[in-house]
């Protein structure tokens, strides 16, 4: 466009200032549709979640030593729906300490099972394995166990928010 | 009566010139069955296109209902058993050939300047395809599709810094439910097949544009 004619004594041509008010507006419109398009997809992942905490098990009936797994009933808010869900969660009684985990591997997320002649968690999606106080031993998964927050009312067993530790 | 038809549409538009065109376009002597693989990847293409579309004729994308619909399609439905038997299985044979295609062009080496670009347009096309198959395996909702997903999802919250959200714009939230299944639902009908569309046109506007690669 170098042989456009430029008017005396403007800055820039009137075909270029058009172009940019263009290039502006359409900029404009499209944060305009953008934002609320971005917000709406992403919502469920930027609201914060309240934890509720569960009542897991009566503190005397964990056993010693001697994982046990327990299915907690729970409703569960899923989008417009309000389910009944069960959750799986591993209690452990170790010395005085009472230790809630995650049912699921921290590899990819599998169920895991309690090996009583090996004492290991194992996880048969890709052998992972873990001792009872969810340390990895074996296989592929990166991180111990994941526990939740827990705290004793009434002599129950409540389970909070699920932490993760980075091994 | 037909040539009636197509003359008096010629006359107001001028189709023999660009039918001509297409019909007579040359090909050059060295291309063989390597280059048909793109074409039976677009083949497949458009016939999971149709068997989808019909397939949403009964599919419900929610939890309570989605194993059912399916189901019924199978069980209940005339040649539902079919229609779902080749959307599946083209879905697999789409992704053989198009790595067949790109092993094609890599061996080739089609994808050398000035088709640099139709590569990398062909890079993400094999993503989107992948996109196609991970979103349309969660549909029929059995144990199957749950886990997989559970498993697909977990993958991507492994992502450093970023994981936990990327977990959850995949799942709509925490947990695998309702949102996972409809979000998974609207992109594969809507989201994927728009880009696809767009990227294919790309792909094929390039291809005649730059023509095929010569011989090695
Ligand atoms: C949705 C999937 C795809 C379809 C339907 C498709 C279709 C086609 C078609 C019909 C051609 C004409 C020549 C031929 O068939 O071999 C072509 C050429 C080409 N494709 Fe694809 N393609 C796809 C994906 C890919 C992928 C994954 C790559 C590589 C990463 C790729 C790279 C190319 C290149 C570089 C050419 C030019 C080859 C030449 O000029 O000889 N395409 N494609
Ligand atoms: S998911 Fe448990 S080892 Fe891979």
């Amino acid at each position: 466009m170098d042989n456009q004619p430029k008017t005396a004594g403007e800055p820039v041509s009137r075909r270029s200032f058009l172009s940019y008010s263009l290039g502006l507006s359409g900029l404009a419109f499209s944060a305009l549709l953008g934002v609320p398009l971005a917000g709406f997809a992403l919502n469920p992942a930027l609201v914060k979640e309240n934890v509720k905490w569960l009542e897991v098990i009566n503190i005397e009936e964990i056993p010693a030593d001697q994982p046990l797994r327990v299915n907690v009933k729970f409703r569960r808010k899923d989008g417009w729906a309000e389910k009944e869900e069960t959750k799986s969660i591993w209690v452990v009684k170790l010395g005085g300490e009472v230790i809630a985990y995650s049912a699921l591997c921290t590899h990819l997320g599998c169920a895991y099972t309690w090996r009583e002649e090996q004492k290991v968690f194992y996880c048969p999606c890709h052998g992972g394995m873990f001792d009872i106080q969810g340390n990895v031993t074996g296989g592929p998964p990166p991180r111990p166990l994941d526990r939740y927050e827990t705290k004793v009312e009434n002599g129950r067993l409540l389970a909070g928010r699920l932490m993760r530790k980075e091994g | 009566m037909f040539n009636q038809v197509y003359d008096w549409m010629d006359e107001r538009l001028q189709l023999k010139a660009t039918v001509r065109n297409i019909l007579e376009h040359p090909v050059p002597d060295h291309v063989n069955f390597l280059h048909c693989f793109g074409g039976i990847t677009f083949t497949l293409i458009v016939v999971q296109a149709l068997t989808g579309m019909f397939l949403a004729l009964y599919y419900v994308p929610a939890p309570e209902q989605a194993f059912a619909s399916v189901e019924y399609i199978s069980r209940e439905v005339a040649f539902g058993k079919a229609i779902r038997g080749m959307h599946r299985v083209g879905a697999s044979l789409a992704v053989i050939m198009v790595v067949v295609h790109m092993v094609r062009v890599y061996f080739t080496g089609a994808y050398k300047k000035p088709r640099e670009m139709n590569w990398l347009i062909g890079v993400t096309l094999l993503f989107v395809l992948l996109g196609f198959g991970f979103t349309g395996y969660l549909l029929p909702w059995d144990q199957k599709a749950y886990w997989a997903t559970a498993v697909g999802t977990n993958m991507a919250g492994s992502v450093p810094v970023i994981g936990d959200f990327l977990l959850k714009v995949l799942r709509g939230g925490t947990e695998l439910g309702s949102l996972t299944l409809t979000r998974f639902y609207a992109v594969h009908i809507w989201f994927l097949p728009a880009g696809l569309t767009g990227l294919l046109a790309l792909h094929f506007y390039m291809v005649r544009k730059q023509g095929i690669a010569g011989p090695l």
